[in-house]
């Protein structure tokens, strides 16, 4: 630990609770486990999370949990930033709110003013808004857009709960999308092919540079491959592609580096996207990241959109769909639209 | 840049001496002083919200004009009444009420300043019935305001000794000096912790070289907008924007202006 890290507070040494759910069997569980945490009272999780001026890269050194109730609208109709693999109903929505990871393009720190976590402890009525949802229609439905629902389940329980939720609801698919190494939440859970499991694979480089905290390209491939081993159902999610300036070699690199160990027949499919971010996402996180490179990019902007300059973008993704035909059918693969 | 605000005379006194603080007259709208190289600061607010809300805010609005704003942090040091068991101890104050309105203010708790916690009640008088959870103060709502107007709320700290339990009439100089003197060591490492964790400004471009460049390549203000972005990437790729800013040739139109920026962009992505 440098002399800078030692200034800062352990991450989750403070817990902010909202007084209407101090007896929520989750918050107890979370104080119970953290117990040494300084335990802070508040009205509503808005008075702390969406305070003014907050330094988000100082508070993710030290990131606070905020334990709060999830009011108003739970499911959220899906960006068109996003990619809705075909399914006409797709929908998001948040348990949680920010991530323990903490990938420096991340458009989370440019949509909200803090880096401190929010677990919302009502999820039963998240479950109950979707049931909703499913009654006449088949639903796709992601539910770790706006975190790592993996890299926090030590914390939430949250996966076992979905994946029961799933069984129950035969119109429901869901994604869970991730970066985390763990592979023993697999042992826990019965498989279900509506449940999937999305892995973002990234070039080694990238990860080191960019997506700070972050399971290795080799543990998240081991993850992967565990979880197909044990009968999930597994995405590849080769997106947002981050260009750097021998992307050639290193996204073949990672490319064979998967498939030498993952099944491609085992896959259910693929995704591939350039990093694309909203421009007013991106006005903020040049503003509160100045350090940060992948920020400062000379990106394009379209449409309010910002992008690799198309010349780039164009050449990254023909090549890693030219190595990835290699090894799977590109009906396999989902393209993303801008 | 660390300022300190004490809102008396005698709570000031110990941390002027501990920290060897001299009076200075730069900001003639507050009783201030300062370290020799002007790393820390110290201001006198006066008693209760408004006195320190409108001192706190006269030295901050000052000394934004001379510094970025995110170098500077925010501490403020002073006595507050508490329970009878904890006179003499030293918090740091993790949640500020605002007894008049109700309204709940949270400084960031990101460094280990390794101190017990308290929320603590401000209120505009001094307070005799103590609850056995808090502290309270006449001063800290008024600071945090004024402070995080323009700062972040991880650059305001505050810290209060327990000078009393609301039997204020024995609060005398000589007690609240007395009470941050017990203190002084645990308020100093703090000062001392808090001054390791103020940033600096990377990635600086010279702004006269800047302009320079611009008139020469004819930008428009669009055109220098993306200009300034490629020169941000290029500093914080290892480049010397001032070698990029120097290079940039004279031209006769935006069109030339253009070009030379594609190039760059390509030299540099
Ligand atoms: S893992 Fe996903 S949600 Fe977490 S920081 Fe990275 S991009 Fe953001």
């Amino acid at each position: 630990m440098n002399l800078e890290m030692n200034s800062f507070n352990l991450p989750l040494s403070h817990i902010y609770v909202e007084k209407g759910i101090k007896d929520n069997p989750l918050t107890e569980f979370i104080l119970n486990k953290y117990h040494k945490a300084n335990v802070i009272e508040i009205n509503h999780y808005k008075d702390v999370f969406s305070r003014q001026r907050q330094n988000i890269v100082n508070q993710r050194k030290s990131q606070a949990l905020i334990l709060a109730r999830k009011e108003g609208e739970l499911v959220y109709k899906g960006s068109p930033m996003c990619q809705d693999f075909d399914n006409e109903n797709f929908y998001y929505t948040s348990c949680t709110m920010n991530c323990i990871f903490d990938c420096e393009y991340c458009y989370l720190k440019g949509m909200y003013p803090t880096s401190n976590i929010v677990v919302f402890v009502n999820i039963e009525d998240i479950f109950e808004e979707v049931s909703k949802l499913c009654k006449e229609r088949k639903i796709y439905l992601c539910v770790s857009y706006d975190t790592d629902l993996i890299a926090l389940d030590n914390l939430t329980n949250y996966i076992g709960k979905w994946v029961e939720f799933v069984s129950g609801e035969p119109n429901l698919t869901i994604e869970i999308r991730t970066k985390s190494h763990r592979k023993d939440i697999y042992d826990k859970l019965i498989p279900n092919s509506r449940v999937i499991f999305a892995y973002t694979m990234s070039p080694e480089e990238v990860i080191n540079e960019y997506e700070h905290k972050t399971a290795s390209l080799k543990d998240r491939i081991d993850a992967a491959d565990y979880a197909i081993s044990k009968g999930f159902t597994v995405r590849l999610c080769f997106d947002p592609m981050i260009y750097c300036k021998d992307f050639k070699t290193q996204y073949e690199n990672m490319v064979n580096m998967v498939f030498n160990r993952i099944s491609c027949q085992k896959i259910r499919d693929i995704s591939v996207g350039s990093f694309r971010i909203s421009s007013d996402y991106l006005k903020v996180m040049r503003h509160k990241m100045p350090d940060s490179a992948i920020c400062q990019f000379p990106f394009e902007t379209v449409d309010g959109i910002c992008t690799f300059p198309s010349k780039i973008k164009l050449q990254m993704e023909e090549h890693l769909i030219g190595c990835l035909t290699k090894y799977i059918d590109e009906s396999k693969i989902f393209r993303a639209d801008y | 840049m660390i300022v300190i605000c004490c809102a008396l005379y005698f709570e000031a006194k110990p941390v002027i001496t501990a920290l060897d603080l001299r009076r200075c007259n730069e900001n003639r709208f507050v009783e201030e002083y300062a370290n020799e190289d002007n790393t820390i600061r110290l201001i006198i607010t006066g008693v209760g919200e408004v006195k320190a809300a409108s001192s706190c805010s006269a030295e901050l609005t000052y000394l934004s004009f001379l510094y970025p704003q995110t170098t500077i942090h925010l501490v403020n040091v002073g006595t507050c009444a508490g329970r009878e068991d904890v006179k003499g101890e030293l918090f740091v104050i993790n949640k500020i009420t605002e007894q008049n309105t109700g309204r709940d203010f949270y400084p960031d708790m990101l460094y280990r300043v390794n101190l017990k916690e308290m929320p603590i009640i401000c209120s505009s008088k001094p307070v005799k019935d103590i609850e056995s959870d808090f502290v309270y103060d006449m001063e800290s709502s008024g600071i945090f305001t004024s402070g995080s107007s323009l700062l972040s709320p991880d650059r305001i700290t505050i810290l209060k000794a327990v000078s009393d339990s609301g039997d204020f009439e024995e609060v005398t100089p000589k007690v609240i000096k007395r009470t941050i003197e017990g203190k002084i060591d645990q308020i100093k490492d703090v000062i001392l912790l808090l001054q390791t964790t103020t940033i600096g400004e990377n990635n600086k471009i010279d702004s006269d070289k800047f302009e320079k460049a611009c008139n020469r390549l004819c930008l428009t203000t669009a055109m220098q907008n993306n200009f300034k972005q490629l020169l941000k990437y290029a500093s914080l790729t290892g480049k010397n924007t001032d070698d990029i800013l120097d290079k940039m040739p004279e031209v006769t139109s935006k069109k030339q202006g253009k070009e030379i920026l594609d190039e760059l962009r390509n030299e540099l992505i």
